[in-house]
């Protein structure tokens, strides 16, 4: 099975972190500068399964982001992580409601990741592709 | 009641307190106002009443006492004058008597013969009343005169007006028709033998024919004694007789009349019944004499004597006529009114009474004295001894205990006998009185109630003291007058009626007035009380409508103060109180507005504080979570990437690089994440996420999580649960965890050998969790300072033990948050136990 991962966040060695990180874990990742750039990358029949977005970005945020992309019904199962620099904990309660399925603090590590995606996988009943 | 007064509103206190102010004052003052005007009332009623009561009877008392004064001086002048009636009459008499003395004597020197005797007698006559024709009235029960004619005198007045007060004229007496009469019988000269020598007579009553005196036979109603005293007789002595004639009976008291004669069973025979003035002139009269005596003496010798038998009619005359009222005299003695005069002798036997049958006379059969009227016990005593009547009368006491409740003896009455003898007349207790008054040769007077009616009564010795009469000082006997008291005083007793009728009116009148008096005032106190209720109820509503005024204006301006505080206090702070007044209250608003300002300026200060203080908190909250962001997000870089270097790096030197970066990175990332835990405590900004927490699993996952940390150290990590520890806690366990982990964290660091324990007790109240290490131990002057911030920041880069130093404090700021509390026990060497409690809710 595919792991195939879109990775959005305006700050590029943010960005190259977490790709080189999935990689490891054997994700085929692709970039997404800002939040326009993701939805573009994410209309219609974008094949990930899996999409890493950064909440506070230039421009479109991650949480404008998530809500566009669940509005299509092709992408009410795709797993969404949000990927913030945002420890206090009432700002991260919120993004569950908008559609995110597991949250992801910076600074992040290999374990913290792992975590993450077993989390936004399970939301969605799914196993994490090995 | 304080607490019911304190409920009222303060428009009602001071309505009330204008009514208990003034309406109460008022009222009272009514109230006094009305007693006063009641009181008065009454008192001037009562004292008009009481004064009108008192007038009247001190005109009643004034009355009474000048009537009775009056009364008392009209008895006193009457008593006087009746007295001087007496003794005048009684000196009439004497003088009269003492002319009789002169006659025999010039009788005495008179030639014996008839001629001058004859020519003696001719002269010697005295005109006497003349009683006129009486007959019987036509009704038949009193005797009136014939052809009375009553031609009513000429009234004379006084044309001198000096004498005309009082000019008080009396007509001519009505007794005025009197005719001569002889004043004696006749004359006679006695010779020594007793025989009648000469003898001339004036009138029929005596025998004309010569007699010899010495014997009682041939006198006078066979009763004269005197020749046996004229031998005693020395020339020029007198001899005076007593009055001697037939007695005369009569079976009347009072008016002679055919009814009185029916009612006593008795044939009517007026002229054959004593005579008795008005009620029997046509009765039968006493005949009487009295004979003087003296001796005839011719040259020195006493040759015989001169008597002269003097017309007994005379001596009745002096008081047969005297009327002791204002008619002063009387044509004919009536004793029926009351008023009239008697005589008596020097021995009380009656010698001339209206009623001749009172008269004392002799039987003219024997020559005896004829029985007197004795009282019933004496005539019985008399009748009871069988003696001589003259014998037993010397026998018994004269003027034996007097008084009117003795009786006087009926067969007397029925004999027709009724001779007063004074000494005798027991039921007469006035003869004694007489005999007192005259036994001295005196007079006088006493009041005795008799026949019921209240008589003065009085005496009056006659001072002749001829012949035997001059034995005792009563001399000839005397005079008494009886007259009805109540005449005396009549006019004042007129006087008296005619005050007391006045004084009646006046009383009514009087009565009248204090009855009008009283309901003037009776009126006057109704329309006061009126005035006073309806001025009062003015007052008093005038008072209640000013008390009201007053309130509602001094309240409303209180009201307004109130309501303008209230919406100050409810938050309208540019609300502002106009100011109405310069008073008090004025001033209040003033200061309420001022204090309204100064508070509103207080608010927008602290509004703006708070703007500034929320301002800052919200510029925290954003430069903490900037920071957090900021500082987060080069960490990234550096720690992912030590991360991947060390996972890349096999050369030892660069791994250890890689490896320091990557420590390096956690540490200031712990110390940012307990600077963010702090800054959001005191920001009070952490709040905790309560829910039912299964204790045990979180226990045991705390353990495991530590577990492989403290076996790469050699150390032995245990977990423990005591107590009835209940499954589900209800906290927040991600803080739990974190307290938990920071002191686990710190027991592992600080232990190189031995054991650590993680040990949970649940008691009633509360859990207590305790972490003990055997590790180095903590001294005293440590665990003082152990859970100040920083305080193990001195040496974190090097020391093995490194640590933020924010650790321990925030953990212990973390338990008190969730409501418990946080402390330790630690010897140095010997290891260290971190122990904390939640309460359990």
């Amino acid at each position: 099975m595919k792991k195939r991962v879109l990775v959005v966040d305006d700050v590029e060695f943010n960005r190259m972190l977490l790709i080189d990180m999935l990689e490891r874990d054997g994700w085929e990742a692709e970039e997404g500068v800002d939040g326009k750039d993701a939805l573009k990358k994410l209309e219609g029949e974008h094949g990930f399964n899996l999409v890493m977005l950064d909440v506070k970005m230039p421009g479109m945020s991650g949480e404008e982001v998530c809500r566009h992309v669940r509005s299509d019904p092709r992408n009410v199962s795709l797993p969404i992580v949000a990927y913030t620099a945002h420890a206090l904990g009432e700002e991260l309660d919120g993004l569950y409601e908008i559609g995110f399925n597991a949250v992801l603090i910076k600074p992040i590590n290999m374990a913290a990741l792992s975590d993450s995606l077993i989390q936004a996988f399970s939301a969605h009943s799914l196993p994490v592709p090995a | 009641m304080y607490s019911f007064v304190a409920r009222l509103g303060i428009r009602t206190k001071l309505i009330l307190l204008f009514v208990a102010i003034k309406v109460i004052p008022l009222l009272l003052l009514a109230l006094l106002a009305w007693q006063g005007v009641f009181h008065l009332g009454s008192q001037v009623s009562e004292r008009s009443s009481l004064m009108a009561n008192s007038v009247r009877d001190t005109v009643g008392q004034l009355s009474d006492v000048m009537t009775k004064e009056s009364v008392r001086a009209l008895d006193l002048k009457s008593r006087e004058l009746i007295e001087r009636l007496t003794t005048d009459t009684a000196l009439s008499v004497a003088e009269f008597l003492k002319s009789r003395d002169n006659d025999v004597l010039l009788a005495a020197a008179l030639d014996q013969s008839k001629t001058e005797y004859n020519l003696f007698l001719r002269h010697r006559t005295r005109a006497l009343v003349a009683q006129g024709k009486w007959e019987l009235s036509a009704d038949g029960k009193s005797w009136v005169p014939v052809n009375s004619s009553k031609a009513s005198p000429k009234i004379i007045t006084s044309d001198n007006p000096e004498n005309k007060l009082d000019f008080n004229y009396r007509p001519p007496e009505q007794i005025s028709t009197r005719e001569e009469q002889p004043l004696y019988h006749e004359i006679t000269f006695v010779g020594l033998d007793g025989q009648e020598r000469i003898k001339a007579s004036a009138t029929g009553l005596l025998p004309r024919d010569l007699r010899n005196v010495s014997f009682k036979r041939n006198t006078y109603s066979k009763a004269e004694t005197y020749f046996a005293e004229l031998k005693r007789l020395k020339p020029g002595e007198i001899y005076v007789s007593d009055v001697i004639g037939p007695y005369v009976r009569s079976h009347y008291y009072g008016p002679v009349t055919p009814d009185a004669a029916k009612q006593a069973k008795i044939s009517y025979e007026p002229q054959n019944e004593a005579y008795s003035g008005k009620e029997n002139p046509a009765g039968k009269r006493f005949k009487g004499i009295i004979r003087w005596a003296t001796p005839v003496v011719k040259a020195g010798k006493i040759v015989g004597y001169v008597t002269l038998a003097l017309n007994h009619d005379h001596i009745m005359s002096f008081t047969d006529i005297l009327m002791p009222t204002d008619a002063r005299y009387t044509q004919i003695a009536d004793a029926s009114n009351g008023n009239y005069a008697f005589m008596w002798d020097y021995l009380d036997r009656n010698i001339a009474h209206p009623r001749h049958q009172s008269i004392i006379g002799f039987n003219s059969d024997t020559g005896e004295y004829e029985t007197p009227w004795l009282e019933a016990s004496l005539y019985k005593g008399w009748k009871e001894s069988g003696r001589p009547l003259s014998t037993y009368l010397s026998e018994v006491p004269v003027f034996d205990h007097q008084s009117r409740e003795k009786k006087p003896s009926k067969e007397l009455i029925q004999q027709g006998i009724r001779g007063l003898d004074g000494r005798y007349l027991n039921f007469a207790p006035q003869c004694q009185g007489w005999y007192d008054l005259t036994k001295q040769g005196g007079s006088g007077s006493f009041a005795i109630l008799w026949s019921g009616v209240w008589k003065l009564t009085t005496a009056a010795t006659i001072p002749y003291y001829t012949g035997k009469y001059g034995k005792t000082p009563r001399g000839f006997g005397y005079i008494t007058i009886g007259a009805n008291v109540d005449e005396f005083h009549k006019s004042a007793t007129e006087t008296k009626i005619k005050l007391d009728s006045r004084v009646k009116l006046y009383g009514e009148q009087m009565k009248k007035t204090a009855k009008e008096t009283r309901d003037m005032i009776s009126a006057s106190i109704e329309k006061t009380a009126w005035s006073l209720v309806v001025s009062t109820t003015f007052m008093v509503s005038i008072v209640i409508i000013i008390a009201i005024w007053l309130a509602n204006m001094l309240t409303r301006r209180v009201t307004q103060l109130s309501a303008g505080l209230r919406e100050i206090e409810q938050g309208n702070l540019t609300y502002r109180i106009e100011k109405t007044s310069d008073d008090e209250i004025g001033r209040l608003a003033e200061s309420i507005n001022l204090m309204a300002d100064s508070v509103q300026n207080s608010f927008r200060q602290m509004e703006e504080a708070t703007k500034r203080a929320e301002k800052a908190n919200r510029m925290k909250s954003i430069f903490l979570a900037s920071v957090s962001h900021e500082l987060r997000t080069p960490l990234n870089g550096i720690l992912g990437y030590s991360e991947l270097l060390k996972m890349d790096i096999q050369e030892k030197k660069q791994r250890f690089y890689a490896e320091t970066i990557h420590s390096s990175g956690k540490h200031l990332l712990d110390m940012v994440n307990d600077l963010l835990d702090f800054a959001k405590i005191e920001a009070g900004r952490l709040e905790l996420k309560p829910v039912e927490t299964d204790i045990r699993s979180l226990l045991e996952s705390i353990a495991a999580t530590h577990r492989s940390h403290a076996e790469s150290k050699g150390l032995v990590l245990t977990e423990s649960y005591e107590g009835a520890l209940q499954k589900n806690l209800v906290c927040d366990p991600t803080r739990l965890r974190q307290v938990l982990n920071n002191l686990l964290n710190n027991a592992i660091k600080f232990t190189s050998q031995g054991e650590i324990r993680l040990q949970a007790e649940c008691g009633v109240n509360a859990v207590c969790f305790t972490v003990i290490d055997s590790g180095i131990g903590i001294s005293e002057e440590q665990q003082l300072r152990i859970f100040e911030k920083f305080h193990q920041a001195d040496n974190f880069l090097t020391s093995e033990q490194a640590g933020t130093g924010l650790g321990l404090s925030l953990a212990r700021e973390l338990v008190i948050l969730m409501g418990g509390t946080m402390g330790l026990k630690s010897r140095l060497g010997e290891g260290s136990s971190f122990f904390f409690t939640l309460p359990v809710p």
